[in-house]
């Protein structure tokens, strides 16, 4: 980087299937006031904004960041607005990163969110375009076949996902913020009903409200997480020769992450990682993607607890995607996870000792990939 | 060469809005008759009420404006309106706010014409309680009690036009004739379909058309056992990437007359075809497992 990155401050707002109490304008400002309250700064100190969010058919408003200027205290500055679908949070926060890093701003607002009870994303991502068959059946649809073919390419035990996601759900029932807060026990899980088949209700993330605010700044400010490394990749959906369970994109994203954070060994090095998992089966995929795991084997730090709190490298203790899912802001929620972790400021979920925690988001087809690495030490 | 195929698209949904503290009493003002401006931390008057002013500050109360309004400026609404027939696009200042709200005039105005509200018979807390006419306001009686409108239904729709492009279109065509084409990347030698006029991953590439088998493969699926809203078929089916014999893409369809429970990855599957000749991706109407 060309010079020093912190994250200085931090909102993040109550997640809810329906937050009948707020505006879209009153959850964004939300998490924004909360993160300029963290940071201990004011509007004025701002220098530009970049917001993201997933495709405007959610909420029905297109173009939002105009809508939004006055309620994100953009007006007079410079507005960017950034969409790679599920991945745009953290897709945001990578903008910003390089904003700051560039010279070019002092202290940046990266804002995302999603009020996803202004619609339905089943309808939202299922349309019915002209010359198709009507086999869309929203997220779910697509990425349980993926799941299906890990399952068989892997060998992977059949109780994987159920484990993802009593961990996840025990992490998120002590997470105030949290949407689902219910635990299941295994048996209760995997009497879930099939969605998706081989995807549960239980191993599904839910449709949630919710918003999330960083600001970026060249000067630390109390407790700062030192950005080390950031990056973004994508891929084309459909091409010849393309293998969905393990995209390209996603490991060069990893390489290109660790390359610039100087982590050549991520089992050991990275404390803590916030994963983009919707669905139970993606974390052993994405421990594989983000070397965090052996190719092939995921599945096997999830089963034997590795991966709880209290293992050697705990995943997602916020809850994640599986617990809060406002699928714009989820990845920054991810992203700001993994800041709060090294910065000793994750309250019920803060992991012993974080120094370097990943943050990390995947959207559209598996296309769009986002991960930072952050640290408490100054780069 | 004939031309690209089109077809109308439109994307409809009635979005459940929820309008917040601020807005939701504006909202139940007008229900009242009262319009309500929002004060910002420098002293102005926001009209409509709004959460914050225009630095992402909060407002800190709500105050009654109007009812008489100035027209700061209008424009003949195109297409009129459908209560009014003709109809004025006009920003209008309510006495006391010190900014102005774009809304309609049931009759031509322009910029420092006085109007005032005419309000609907059976207010339903909606922007469509009001419209404005011209002349000066009567003095008004209404009062707003206090109440918020938490809730407002915004039916949204796009008509758009899909163009399936040349290529695409050629494609379709040949699907309506039942035949499936695909396209040879001269660079990769991989061949795509459906197609697209070039390769994905070679752009430069020259593409020469191929037929393809109406046999494949199914390489991934899922069994989708649930109802949801916008689906177009009774749960539960099998929906799945089809990798046809001769082609190095896979494509999204339906898998029928297989049973959900046995069907696995691998299953060796052919098109069965619709009876209608449609130039689409429907003219196949799903594959189905042949026996080994």
């Amino acid at each position: 980087m060309k010079r020093p990155v912190a994250v200085v401050g931090v909102g993040r707002t109550r997640c809810a299937a329906r937050r009948d109490d707020v505006s879209i304008l009153g959850l964004v400002r939300e998490a924004v006031d909360a993160a300029l309250l963290d940071a201990g700064l004011d509007h004025d100190d701002i220098d530009a904004v970049v917001l993201g969010k997933a495709p405007d058919t959610f909420e029905g408003v297109l173009q939002p960041e105009l809508m939004l200027a006055d309620a994100l205290g953009a007006a007079g500055k410079p507005v960017l607005r950034v969409h790679t679908a599920g991945s745009v949070g953290g897709s945001a926060a990578v903008v910003g990163t390089t904003l700051v890093a560039s010279g070019r701003f002092q202290r940046v607002l990266v804002v995302a969110f999603e009020k996803q009870s202004e619609s339905n994303a089943m309808w939202a991502l299922s349309p019915r375009y002209p010359f198709s068959p009507p086999a869309l059946a929203g997220a779910g649809g697509y990425f349980a076949p993926i799941i299906r073919a890990y399952q068989q390419r892997t060998g992977a035990p059949a109780d994987t996902g159920l484990h993802v996601v009593c961990k996840d759900r025990a992490n998120g029932a002590r997470n105030p913020l949290a949407h689902v807060r219910e635990v299941p026990t295994l048996d209760e899980a995997a009497r879930s009903p099939m969605l998706w088949d081989p995807v549960r209700y239980v191993e599904t993330c839910p449709s949630s409200d919710g918003a999330c605010a960083v600001i970026l700044a060249s000067e630390p400010g109390d407790a700062p997480a030192w950005v080390r490394g950031a990056a973004v990749r994508s891929e084309p959906v459909i091409f010849a020769g393309r293998d969905e369970i393990t995209p390209a994109a996603a490991f060069a994203c990893a390489r290109a992450v660790y390359a610039e954070a100087g982590v050549t060994d991520p089992k050991r090095q990275i404390d803590v990682a916030e994963l983009y998992v919707p669905f139970s089966w993606y974390e052993p995929m994405w421990l594989e993607a983000c070397g965090l795991a052996d190719p092939g084997v995921g599945w096997r730090p999830v089963v034997e607890g590795v991966t709880a709190m209290g293992g050697a490298l705990p995943v997602n203790p916020s809850g994640g995607v599986l617990c809060s899912n406002p699928i714009g802001a989820s990845g920054l929620f991810r992203f700001a996870e993994a800041a709060l972790q090294v910065r000793g400021r994750a309250g019920p979920a803060q992991v012993d000792g974080a120094r370097t925690a990943l943050g990390h988001a995947y959207g559209g087809g598996s296309q769009f990939f986002a991960m930072w690495v952050v640290g408490a030490d100054r780069p | 060469m004939p031309s690209p195929l089109e077809e109308p698209y439109r994307l409809e949904y009635v979005y459940k809005r929820t309008t917040g503290p601020v807005t939701g009493a504006f909202l139940a003002g007008l229900r009242s008759g009262v319009l309500l401006g929002s004060r910002a931390r420098d002293g102005r008057v926001l009209f409509p009420a709004s959460e914050v002013d225009h630095r992402g500050g909060a407002t800190v109360g709500l105050t009654p404006v109007g009812p008489g309004a100035v027209v700061v400026t209008a424009v003949e609404a195109r297409g009129g309106h459908p209560a009014f027939g003709a109809a004025w696009w006009a920003l209008i200042r309510p006495d006391g706010a010190d900014t102005s709200m774009l809304h309609l005039v049931g009759a031509p105005v322009r910029a420092g014409d006085r109007v005032h509200p005419v309000w609907a018979a059976t207010p339903a807390g909606s922007i469509f309680d009001l419209v404005w006419m011209p002349g000066e306001a009567q003095a008004s009686a209404a009062t707003w009690s206090g109440d918020v409108v938490t809730t407002v239904r915004t039916p949204v729709g796009l008509d758009y036009v899909a163009r399936a492009g040349v290529a695409a279109s050629t494609f379709f065509r040949a699907l309506a004739e039942r035949r499936v084409l695909g396209e040879r990347c001269a660079a990769c030698g991989k061949v795509s379909a459906p197609m697209r006029g070039g390769c994905a991953t070679c752009p430069d590439a020259a593409v020469t058309t191929v037929e393809l088998a109406h046999t494949g493969v199914l390489t991934m699926f899922t069994v989708v056992r649930f109802p949801f809203e916008g689906q177009r078929l009774a749960p539960p089916y099998v929906a799945g990437w089809i990798l046809l014999d001769g082609s190095d893409v896979p494509l999204f369809h339906l898998v029928g007359g297989a049973d959900p429970d046995t069907i696995e990855v691998g299953a060796r599957v052919r098109a069965v075809w619709a009876d209608a000749p449609v130039a689409s991706l429907e003219a196949i109407q799903h594959f189905t497992p042949v026996s080994p």
